[in-house]
């Protein structure tokens, strides 16, 4: 099977170990029931379901794309998808690997297409505004929320300059939490490929950020 | 999941996995994130409609949609200079008084201002008591006897475009063509009808009821129209009307032939004979 087909349901089984059809699927929020009516495009489970992945799959378009506007067309792009696909899901299987494949692969033909590469042009990275309100934690003063908001304005800025492979990598590694035998799987690259380009990456993250 | 695998890492490195790793949660516009939830879960998605920013001029303006046309566009008009022959050049203006080029009027001895106002198939009016000598290198010499009033042909292109036309309103006008004219044709319209040349030494004369075609060399064709064209050896000349009189074909006049001599004499090496 090509890992970078896109085949619903596909990912690491052992992730996810299902043996009752009331089993919960990360932390019990998404049961295999709430899969089979995926399936059946019950509109109640697809709700569940996109509550679920929403985030992740946004979260890591942000991050590979860099700006809100192409992140809700991929956002929007993968929602489509897994809608259409939604009967072959593979209710066997975490589907999340299945969403971070789909979404890696939207990112890659968006920052190819020609649009995106002229609207990075005349666009600046300050499409973080609202971050102080989205870092300050509970209690956590302006000024710690402003620093924080600007070292992830920096970083975001840094991972952005990286080449598309190196990027990858280290957001699905790094921000994501996936080890590099599933994102090996996803990018359609070999194990030692994928830790390789790693280190580079972080090798050239630390360049870029050594002030940090 | 991030294994024992992993490579060793210097203390930066570890430093930029840590500042990477603690990147906030991205937080997606509400109203989007409602209406996609709703869309996903009925199956109507609707087309997207977000302003994109604005595309850099240069490089909106550079697409291939644009540039092959405009690279049509440049080699059309780079074949057009390259296929252009060369301009008119004064090589004597004798006599005295103004000039008419263009509608400019310029002293004949100011032979710079001459040279400014010509142009590809410009009007000159020469006055009595002043010649004017054109040539276009190797193509074709044209003298302007005192009197004439003459529309320039544009010279011929190098490939295509060939063929010349210029018109004798008044006086005499003398041609004689260089070794780069062959394969090319010029017409020259007078009021009494027109002659068609392909290389030769002709005079044009004309005053508006009459035209003569003298021709010294070569041969041309000479009629009213371009129906009733025939062919004047050389040493022949033949005498249009503007009224119904008939066309006659008659030797050559001794003052036209000394003319016409005096030009290839004094002329000749200047278009390359």
């Amino acid at each position: 099977m090509d890992p970078t087909k896109e085949e619903p349901g596909q990912g690491n089984q052992d992730a996810v170990s299902i043996e009752r059809a009331d089993a919960p699927i990360r932390g019990g929020q998404l049961t295999v029931e709430t899969l089979e009516r995926v399936r059946e495009r019950d509109s109640h489970a697809l709700s569940t379901f996109f509550e679920f992945y929403f985030d992740r799959v946004y979260g890591l378009a942000y991050r590979l794309l860099g700006d809100h506007a192409s992140a809700e067309d991929v956002t929007q792009e993968v929602f489509q998808k897994v809608h259409k696909a939604a009967p072959q899901l593979d209710t066997s299987r975490d589907p999340g690997p299945w969403l971070m494949a789909i979404t890696h692969n939207a990112c890659r033909d968006h920052w190819r297409s020609k649009a995106f590469k002229l609207g990075r042009k005349s666009q600046s990275l300050e499409d973080t505004e609202g971050l102080v309100e989205t870092l300050a934690a509970p209690g956590e003063g302006a000024d710690e929320a402003l620093v924080r908001e600007e070292q992830a304005r920096k970083v975001q800025a840094a991972i952005l300059k990286l080449p598309e492979d190196l990027r990858s990598v280290v957001i699905l590694h790094d921000y994501e939490g996936l080890g590099h035998e599933e994102i090996a799987m996803m990018i359609g690259a070999t194990h030692v490929a994928t830790r390789k380009r790693y280190s580079r990456a972080l090798g050239r993250l630390a360049a870029l950020l050594k002030d940090l | 999941m991030h294994g024992p695998d992993e490579p060793p890492l210097t203390p930066l490195e570890e430093r930029v996995r840590s500042v990477v790793r603690s990147l906030p949660h991205v937080e997606a516009d509400p109203a989007f994130r409602n209406r996609l939830r709703r869309e996903f879960s009925t199956g109507y998605f609707e087309r997207r409609r977000r302003v994109r920013p604005p595309e850099p001029k240069i490089a909106g303006w550079f697409t291939w949609r644009w540039a092959i046309p405009a690279t049509a566009i440049l080699l059309v008009i780079a074949f057009g200079f390259v296929n252009r022959g060369p301009d008119w050049k004064i090589m004597s203006a004798s006599g005295t008084g103004n000039v008419v080029v263009n509608g400019k009027t310029v002293s004949v001895s100011d032979r710079k201002a001459l040279a400014g106002g010509l142009r590809r198939g410009g009007h000159i009016s020469v006055p009595a008591g002043s010649e004017l000598t054109l040539v276009s290198e190797g193509t074709l010499l044209v003298q302007a006897a005192p009197g004439t009033d003459l529309q320039l042909p544009t010279p011929p292109g190098r490939w295509m475009a060939k063929n010349m036309h210029a018109v004798v309103t008044k006086g005499e006008a003398r041609l004689l063509t260089g070794p780069r004219f062959p394969g090319r044709t010029m017409d020259i319209g007078t009021p009494a009808g027109g002659t068609v040349i392909t290389g030769t030494l002709v005079s044009v004369v004309t005053d508006g009821v009459f035209t003569c075609v003298c021709v010294s060399e070569g041969t041309a064709r000479v009629g009213k129209s371009p129906t009733t064209m025939e062919f004047v050896p050389a040493g022949m000349r033949k005498v249009m009307w503007s009224d119904k009189r008939p066309a006659v074909l008659l030797p050559i006049e001794p003052e036209h032939a000394e003319g016409l001599t005096t030009l290839l004499r004094e002329h000749g090496k200047d278009v390359g004979k």
